[in-house]
């Protein structure tokens, strides 16, 4: 017997590989005039984006005095210097924190909110579609109908209610804030694991094992895939998140809000190319992490005949 | 079966069943305490905050105040209320802008693995990077700012302008937001059986009747999840206000959402009664219209595949 091994694609080879032949790829002369235009325009919009990289870059290795106030923003700088990537590390900061904990506080939170905040949904998911049990009825039609009631306003009590429980600026609320099983994200487990088969269990419970080992050396290591796709998407949100960084956890500021905070600080003759590389290194662990699992995010999420 | 066989099969039963009964109730503690602290007791004390002052007496003056601000033209709140409108209007309207992306993506475009990822690149970059890039470029000392200096003889300052500030903003979210619902859209175009056109290009369908014919009325559910929930997000439509705002020009960009956030920010406790009653107003008129619309989008058939 022969095991066929499949390679997956370099990163490269999925974006740039040859397109098959198939019936949507196969166009009339209409719509090949339409694709052709299409084409033109979402170049366009493709090089905008490619151009804020570029500009990006290209000012974060100028002078201040150079970006200020000599030519253009779109000029090259005189001088390469990759040394304001050193000086982000020194010069960058939000009051009291300094670049190098911004990006701390960044991983904290990212980590927390990622792995713990995409595994409590699961948790949910699975108990509610795999048992049986007085209240399940109730606890499930609860947790649809609060997400489909646009409550406006409840920020305030919120806020309170964190400042009741010692939880504002207070680095346990990213743990607290994980613990949210009734999401959107328990929906997709939920019906994950109503479609998994419930065979291996029932062997494992004749084995004797016990509800809690059935679920995590059983049936949460078949939805891994589901997890780490949303640990992934988790992660990059969570990277990136910064409104609710500057309300509930203004000593504790993640790279994105710190860095606002910069801005907003900043002064005329603000060293704007060092805040520049301090930028582009907050883009660095989500370019990453995307150019690592492309693939996977790209075909892993789809709420296709989700029925709220 | 002896009976004692089935005593202890019955034992072994009612041990099970608490066995289960005790994993069910420890894995969804914690969820269910979460849900009434942050989900109920949050929501309940808002309505109360409406109506409550510091020192616990009850007054209707917040509630009054509210929709004095909210129904009288001038206000900030009104022009945030405004705002508020024009975004969400934006976001339906970007609906279907998507699912024409997600369209040509899903036919395969020439060079659509990289158009799919570089249209998804805002979402994985923060919004400081590119609101910090749009802004300078927008400047009049900016790249598109001098362009249209050069072409119009003058280039006003967009986002220090009122009569622009608002309109910069919101074409700044069209401009970041070609890849919204591309995945969403994309997902359900790929569940679509291929059989299905190629039988009807058999039949000489034509590539518009294929849109209205097959791919809508097979992509309707997932479609009309997406509006519905852009419906649920009403009041919360708009842009990064906060990060256009970091020089704090008061140029009216304020919408509903950014207004209630900077009050908490900046006045803490003492804005809560207010921020709570505009919110339970808002609540009260815009929470039956949205189910009712939802309840309308769900009487439409959907199509089984």
């Amino acid at each position: 017997m022969t095991t066929e091994v499949r390679k997956n694609p370099s990163f490269l080879k999925r974006i740039f590989g040859k397109r098959k032949r198939s019936v949507l790829n196969a166009r009339t002369k209409g719509e090949k005039v339409l694709f052709s235009f299409t084409f033109i325009v979402f170049l366009i919009q493709s090089l905008t984006f490619v151009f804020v990289f570029w500009w990006l870059f290209n000012n974060s290795l100028k002078d201040p005095f150079e970006y200020g106030t000599l030519g253009t923003s779109m000029d090259s700088p005189k001088e390469l210097l990759f040394s304001n990537y050193l000086k982000a590390f020194k010069l960058l900061n939000a009051g009291k924190i300094g670049f190098g904990q911004m990006i701390l506080n960044s991983v904290m939170y990212t980590v927390i909110i990622s792995f713990l905040g995409s595994f409590t949904p699961a948790v949910t998911g699975y108990v509610l579609s795999k048992y049986r049990f007085k209240g399940r009825n109730l606890i499930y039609n609860v947790a649809i109908i609060c997400m489909m009631i646009p409550i406006v306003g409840a920020g305030a009590a919120y806020m309170k209610t964190l400042h009741t429980l010692s939880l504002y600026n207070n680095p346990l609320y990213y743990v607290v804030l994980s613990l949210s099983g009734f999401n959107g994200t328990f929906l997709v487990y939920s019906a994950f694991f109503g479609g998994l088969s419930w065979a291996y269990a029932e062997a494992a419970e004749i084995d004797g094992a016990n509800p809690w080992q059935i679920f995590f050396k059983i049936m949460f290591p078949q939805a891994l895939p589901v997890y780490f796709t949303y640990v992934i998407t988790c992660a990059i949100g969570a990277w990136n998140e910064y409104n609710m960084m500057i309300l509930y956890m203004p000593d504790w500021l993640s790279l994105a809000a710190g860095l606002y905070t910069f801005r907003a600080n900043a002064q005329r003759g603000a060293n704007y190319p060092v805040y520049f590389a301090g930028l582009i290194v907050s883009m660095i662990p989500t370019i990453t992490l995307f150019a690592m699992f492309s693939g996977k995010i790209m075909t892993s999420l789809s709420i296709g005949g989700l029925k709220g | 079966m002896s009976k004692t066989d089935n005593t202890k099969n019955k034992k072994r039963l009612n041990q099970k069943q608490k066995i289960d009964l005790l994993f069910i109730w420890s894995m969804l503690i914690i969820p269910i305490i979460y849900w009434f602290i942050f989900y109920l007791y949050v929501n309940l004390d808002s309505i109360l905050l409406a109506f409550r002052k510091m020192n616990g007496t009850w007054t209707t003056g917040y509630f009054a105040n509210a929709w004095y601000e909210l129904s009288t033209g001038g206000t900030v709140l009104q022009n945030a209320l405004k705002n508020t409108f024009i975004y969400f209007i934006k976001d339906i309207l970007m609906i279907v802008f998507h699912f024409a992306i997600a369209y040509f993506l899903y036919k395969k475009i020439a060079g659509y693995k990289f158009f799919r990822i570089i249209f998804y690149m805002p979402a994985l970059i923060s919004g400081v990077v590119m609101v910090t890039v749009y802004s300078s470029l927008i400047a009049p000392y900016g790249a598109v700012g001098q362009l249209i200096e050069l072409l119009f003889g003058e280039c006003p300052s967009f986002l220090a302008d009122s009569r622009y500030a608002t309109k910069a903003i919101l074409l700044y979210t069209i401009w970041v937001g070609w890849g919204g619902h591309m995945l969403i859209f994309g997902g359900s175009l790929v569940r679509i059986p291929l059989d299905l056109f190629e039988a009807a290009r058999l039949d000489g369908i034509t590539p518009l009747k294929e849109v209205i014919y097959i791919i809508l009325p097979l992509m309707w559910p997932t479609l009309s999840t997406v509006f519905i929930l852009t419906l649920t997000g009403l009041f919360g439509a708009g842009g990064p206000i906060l990060l256009f705002d970091s020089a704090k020009l008061d140029v009216g960009i304020d919408t509903l959402g950014y207004w209630m956030f900077e009050k908490i920010w900046k006045n803490g406790a003492a804005a809560y009664n207010e921020v709570a009653a505009t919110g339970l107003i808002l609540t009260l008129f815009g929470a039956p219209v949205i189910l009712g619309i939802r309840w309308l989008i769900e009487r439409i058939p959907q199509v089984e595949y």
